[in-house]
């Protein structure tokens, strides 16, 4: 029964809360305490993002948790190793009302399972961890490595997943069984139903699951002891042409201890840019790609994605659960966001567009908001100048003829140039050039002592009060045509395409077989560079977020004062 | 029963509108996948909406490899031309190439039940089609959708590269009729192409997670092996918020908020956070290049074992290994509405016009070098004016900005209400009133930027001085819940927002005060003095364009007129740009543009 609404339930299906989860390395036993971004609320603190620390919790001998509050967040131990970040996934369940069918979600939790007339001996759970890193370079499964674990609901045990080579019968195991890869721990962690003396809100009895990474460490095979790495950045340019000149400094590549891998697989032999294999792009990313003739070492590192899978039988039917979890390197910035996010790249491949003009106004402007604080917390760490010179870099190197001067429209389209960002760059540029008074026409910014970075500098002076509502709403109430022109349109929907493309770009959208769609300009965001090496912008759902609202804004005369909140 | 787990409270929301966990019905579960629902105990930086999507290739998953699954019951790969293509290698690689048929389990091909375009589907792949597909090269030859069918070659038969075409699938639409055709190139001429209809996966589910057709470690593959290599050598550009290009030093936050750094350079100076030196011989200022910065920079091999040397970075400083939460430091409110008003538009508004004018007059006396070759025996003098001058115009437009938000905190506050009865908003765009008084110690008057001036500017804007502390009190009043929200935001803003003039002023007069003399007579200056009316008569006229455009610009703001608030914008801009042209060119003759007596109140 449900107290809350006091009638029969059925369940109907199971989830995991979050769905999807991120792992992050680190050297540390002691995981990552919680935490939740916040907006300041100090003066001198301005309104940026700051971390405000959450309900944590200390695991105990049993595997019970312990839920506390601390004062200060702690990255790393006194040591220096990193505490990894270790997720912890909520079993869901979808109900049904019998009264009237409705269907409602909650944790699981021992009164659930009591309701429901099943114990935790029902529940089991299945965690597979893979790293296929080196599997998809040389097209050999051998080089891939997994881990397994099963485990029964009762069993509540921090469980290490140990990955080696699945391989058949005349296939070389980059990893064996006997000297695995760790690829971190699961744990299903004991529920109780009395709560902890201060922290009546934290249910102790939800049935949880929490996912603990490896420490970041790399493998190799004997082989990978020394190596020199090359002091020059190759990149855009065919690193094989120098080739034959080693140099650098040379340094310690794998531990000897992790030097368990064996010399003998298809890896050891793997090259980039020969067609000898299919190189995931980017091509040089694995150790050895930039010296010699690109060999690669055979590294590995303890990074995996899983896929988690818990089964729950209740009246002689299985529902399952599915989560995931990816492992990646530590965020070490972490009062700042992506303005393009994983989960802005999930929903823009299978969402459609926001209906801004249904919605209601101030959750549109909530949204816009929103991700203009991201933008700036994005560009107030990156180095400007260097993006700028680079990307306009790689439009000269891959410029045939002349790009053309306008769009579809005939609207005047930016500068690919050194004249790019300048004052030259109208109308697209307009404070830029009072902000950063010594630049000429050049890809290069003029560094001098005392004001090194005057790009970079100058983010902080436009971007930065663009975080407040405020002042972003009024520069958009005043500037709605010229943001429109700012933002680099995304990728049109195939369905938009023409068959056969011209010259001339779109006006509202770009189409990847149009080469001026595919040179950096200074049109937002500028100078980064998206999936395959092409200009970066906003994804579809977010760039139509912005022009319906700037629209919408438009439409709207004589405002009176809007708070969001 | 105990209650389904509750979200867990923050002071504020964050920046997803209602982003915590909702009891929703799978209908609107399935409309909008909550990625970035929270459970207690795990950090922010466990949602994904703390991963940076975009892959090339990613740090914690590639969503590309997403679209390696698009069709359902096959798995492509994007193939793209080898640079340096051995002679044993296979020709005509580029496209997107079928790997193999995977439809057994596919959870878009159920066996039982299922759309028509399923079935018709599964009976192709189980035909002797499915078995021609298993064997020999094949590539997408077409895609089409929407009544487009896009060709994956050039008009003139050449296959675009697999990077190319890997945009055609990604701008596909789930859940849309879709057809395709692959090709088999090993084949003889004519080469067999096969058509197949179908929709393209919809990649996440109803209960947001990623579609289990991606095997574990798929969604992983293509990534940097290790991933520390990814970290030294990535040039995207698009992921500073995770793995910062540059930084601010280490400032320490246990300090009280007066203390000011030993070492101004070090809250000024961009650092490369990936420099292999972190002592202070390896704090130097970051290139311009990633190819200048690179020899300083940690190495390949060696970040694999010293990526948790890296620092953490929190507001743009690197910190040590713990975080603080920022301390609430309140001032006294004003008793009133109508006292923050008075002190807004008597001295707040007026001290940042005079602190405009005054930084501006000192940007005027610096010899420009793009126009004074005369160094001298000071072979750094040129690249430290050019500085400098950057330092001082952005300080002068800083200023400027604020007397803007001083403006609109007004105008706000009027809209709001909150104004006296009976009055009413009117732009405020003077000066502070002779003897220009702070708080009973005179501000310096329109000067040259000599060493003793910079230090003075320096002991005005210090930490918790008098100066930076001068909109506390608005921020404490605003704070209360009887006024907008968005008012203590700006408030905010303006509070914050000259933080680092100390750092800035105090670097001037140390890198400044290198070169002799201490006084207006420093050999970086222009002989400047005050001018008369009639001696910048032209530059005067322009000032009065100038705060002509801007009041009718915030008077505009004020009754919500955007776009002629633009108009003026834009008109105040150029004024500004003929006025710092024409005093420049006063400056050189040694003559001063009389700022102050052109914008002093009226009596």
């Amino acid at each position: 029964m449900s107290e809350r609404t006091g009638t029969r339930r059925s369940l109907v299906g199971l989830h995991f809360h979050p769905p999807m989860a991120i792992a992050r390395v680190g050297g540390s036993p002691h995981p990552l305490e919680a935490f939740e971004w916040a907006e300041g609320r100090s003066a001198h603190g301005s309104t940026l993002t700051v971390l405000q620390p959450a309900v944590s919790f200390g695991v105990r001998d049993d595997g019970g948790l312990v839920p506390y509050l601390p004062e200060h967040i702690r990255f790393k131990d006194d040591d220096g190793r990193i505490r990894p970040v270790a997720p912890f996934l909520e079993l869901w369940a979808t109900l049904q009302r019998a009264a009237d069918g409705g269907l409602e979600e909650q944790a699981v939790t021992l009164d659930l399972l009591a309701e429901l007339g099943i114990g935790l001996d029902h529940v089991a759970l299945e965690v597979t961890a893979s790293n296929l890193k080196a599997a998809r370079r040389t097209d050999d499964p051998a080089c891939g490595f997994t881990a397994r674990a099963e485990i029964a609901g009762t069993d509540h045990r921090r469980h290490a997943l140990q990955a080696f080579s699945r391989h058949t019968a005349g296939q070389v195991p980059l990893v064996s069984r006997e000297r695995p890869i760790p690829l971190g721990a699961v744990q299903w962690m004991r529920p109780r139903s009395e709560a902890e003396p201060g922290f009546a809100e934290v249910d102790l009895s939800v049935l949880r699951l929490r996912f603990t990474p490896a420490e970041g460490k790399v493998y190799g095979p004997p082989t990978a002891a020394y190596g020199p790495d090359r002091l020059t950045v190759t990149g855009r340019w065919d690193s094989l042409q120098f080739f034959r000149k080693e140099d650098g400094r040379v340094h310690m590549i794998v531990e000897p201890e992790n030097r368990i891998l064996s010399p003998d697989t298809v890896f050891s032999q793997y090259r980039m840019v020969t067609g000898l294999f299919e190189d995931p792009q980017p091509q040089d990313g694995y150790d050895g790609a930039e010296e010699g003739d690109s060999r690669a070492w055979a590294v590995v590192d303890d990074t995996c994605d899983v896929l988690i899978t818990a089964a729950l039988a209740w009246r002689g039917t299985r529902y399952v659960a599915e989560g995931r979890v990816f492992v990646g390197p530590p965020h070490y910035a972490p009062d700042r966001r992506p303005f393009y996010g994983i989960d802005d790249d999930l929903a823009d491949r299978d969402h459609g567009l926001m209906a801004v003009d249904t919605m209601p106004f101030a959750q549109v402007q909530a949204e816009v908001v929103a991700l203009f604080r991201r933008v700036f917390e994005t560009a107030s760490s990156m180095n400007l100048d260097a993006a700028r010179t680079e990307a306009l870099q790689d439009n000269s190197g891959g410029a045939g003829s002349a790009p053309p001067p306008k769009g579809g429209g005939g609207a005047r389209l930016p500068q690919t140039d050194g004249r790019s960002m300048t004052r030259a760059d109208k109308p697209y540029a307009d404070r830029i050039g009072d902000l950063t008074p010594g630049q000429t026409d050049s890809v290069y910014s003029p560094s001098v002592r005392g004001d090194t970075l005057s790009f970079t500098n100058a983010i902080g002076h436009v971007h930065g009060p663009l975080m407040d509502e405020t002042v972003l709403i009024d520069f958009l109430r005043r500037n709605v045509d010229r943001v429109k022109r700012l933002l680099r349109p995304p990728f049109g929907l195939l369905g938009q395409w023409d068959e056969r493309p011209g010259p001339e770009p779109h006006a509202d959208f770009r189409d990847p077989r149009v080469d001026r769609d595919l040179m950096h300009d200074m049109r937002m965001p500028p100078y980064m560079r998206d999936a395959y090496y092409v200009p970066l912008s906003l994804t579809r759902r977010q760039y139509h977020l912005m022009i319906d609202f700037l629209d919408r804004l438009a439409a709207t005369p004589n405002p009176q004062p809007e708070v969001s909140k | 029963m105990k209650q389904p787990t509750p979200a867990p409270a923050a002071a504020e929301p964050s920046s997803r509108p209602g982003g915590g966990p909702r009891a929703r019905n799978r209908t609107a579960r399935a409309a909008a996948p909550d990625f970035n629902a929270r459970a207690v105990g795990n950090p922010a930086t466990a949602r994904l909406e703390s991963g940076v999507g975009n892959c090339f290739p990613g740090l914690e998953m590639d969503v590309r490899n997403l679209e390696g699954r698009f069709f359902p019951g096959i798995l492509f790969r994007v193939v793209t031309q080898p640079l340096r293509p051995v002679p044993e290698a296979l020709p005509d690689q580029a496209g997107i190439r079928l790997v193999y048929l995977d439809y057994l389990n596919d959870p878009m091909l159920p066996q039982r039940g299922g759309e028509h375009w399923v079935q018709t589907l599964l009976d192709t792949y189980m035909s002797k089609v499915g078995t021609s597909l298993s064997n020999g090269r094949w590539y997408l030859h077409w895609l089409e959708q929407e009544g487009k069918r896009i060709a994956c070659s050039a008009e003139d038969g050449t296959p675009y590269d697999g990077e190319t075409l890997w945009r055609f699938v990604r701008c596909l639409r789930a859940d849309v009729p879709l057809k395709i055709a692959v090709i088999q190139r090993d084949a003889p001429d004519p080469q067999p192409v096969v058509e197949l209809t179908g929709r393209r996966r919809r990649y996440t589910g109803d209960d947001g997670v990623i579609d289990t057709a991606y095997p574990p470690g798929e969604l992983t593959e293509s990534m940097c092996n290790p991933w520390q290599h990814d970290f030294r050598d990535c040039a995207c550009y698009y992921w500073a918020s995770n793995h910062p290009d540059v930084v601010l030093g280490e400032i320490d936050r246990t300090a009280p908020s007066d203390a000011v750094p030993a070492d101004p350079d070090q809250a000024l100076t961009w650092l490369d956070w990936l420099r292999r030196d972190r002592s202070p011989a390896g704090n130097v200022a970051a290139p311009p290049s990633r190819a200048e910065a690179r020899a300083w920079q940690l190495d390949h091999f060696e970040i694999n074992r010293r990526w948790q040397e890296l620092a953490y970075v929190i507001e743009g400083h690197e910190v040590g290994a713990v975080y603080h939460p920022p301390r609430h430091e309140r001032a006294t409110p004003y008793p009133d509405a109508a006292a923050m008003i008075d002190d807004l538009r008597h001295r707040l508004a007026p001290l940042e016009m005079t602190l405009c004018c005054a930084y501006l007059y000192g940007l005027f006396s610096l010899r420009d070098p793009a126009h004074d070759h005369r160094h001298g025996a000071w072979a750094t003098m040129h690249d430290d004016l050019v500085a400098a001058r950057q330092a001082m115009t952005l300080l002068a437009v800083g200023e400027m900005t604020h007397l803007r938000w001083a403006n609109q905190l007004l105008w706000e506050l009027d809209a709001a209400g909150f104004y006296p009865g009976g009055e009413h908003y009117e732009p405020v765009l003077d000066v502070l009133a002779p003897p220009r008084l702070w708080l009973g110690e005179p501000l310096p008057d329109l000067q040259a930027l000599s060493p003793d001036i910079l230090r003075r500017y320096a002991f005005i804007e210090r930490p918790r001085g008098d100066l930076d502390r001068a909109y506390a009190r608005c921020v404490a009043t605003l704070e209360q819940p009887a006024y907008p929200r968005h008012l203590f935001e700006l408030a905010v803003r303006i509070d914050s927002d000259g933080v680092s003039h100390y750092e800035r002023f105090d670097q001037l007069a140390r890198t400044l005060g290198a070169y002799g003399a201490q006084d207006a007579t420093a050999p970086y200056l222009r002989p400047l003095q005050l001018g008369t009316e009639a001696q910048a008569r032209e530059a005067l006229q322009h000032l009065a364009r100038l705060m002509a455009a801007l009041k009718s610009g915030y008077q505009a703001q004020a009754r919500r007129d955007p776009q002629a608030a633009q108009r003026a914008i834009t008109e105040a801009r150029a004024a500004m740009d003929v006025l710092r042209q024409e005093a420049e060119q006063l400056a050189r003759h040694g003559i001063g543009v009389p700022l102050f007596d052109a914008l002093a109140p009226a009596p």
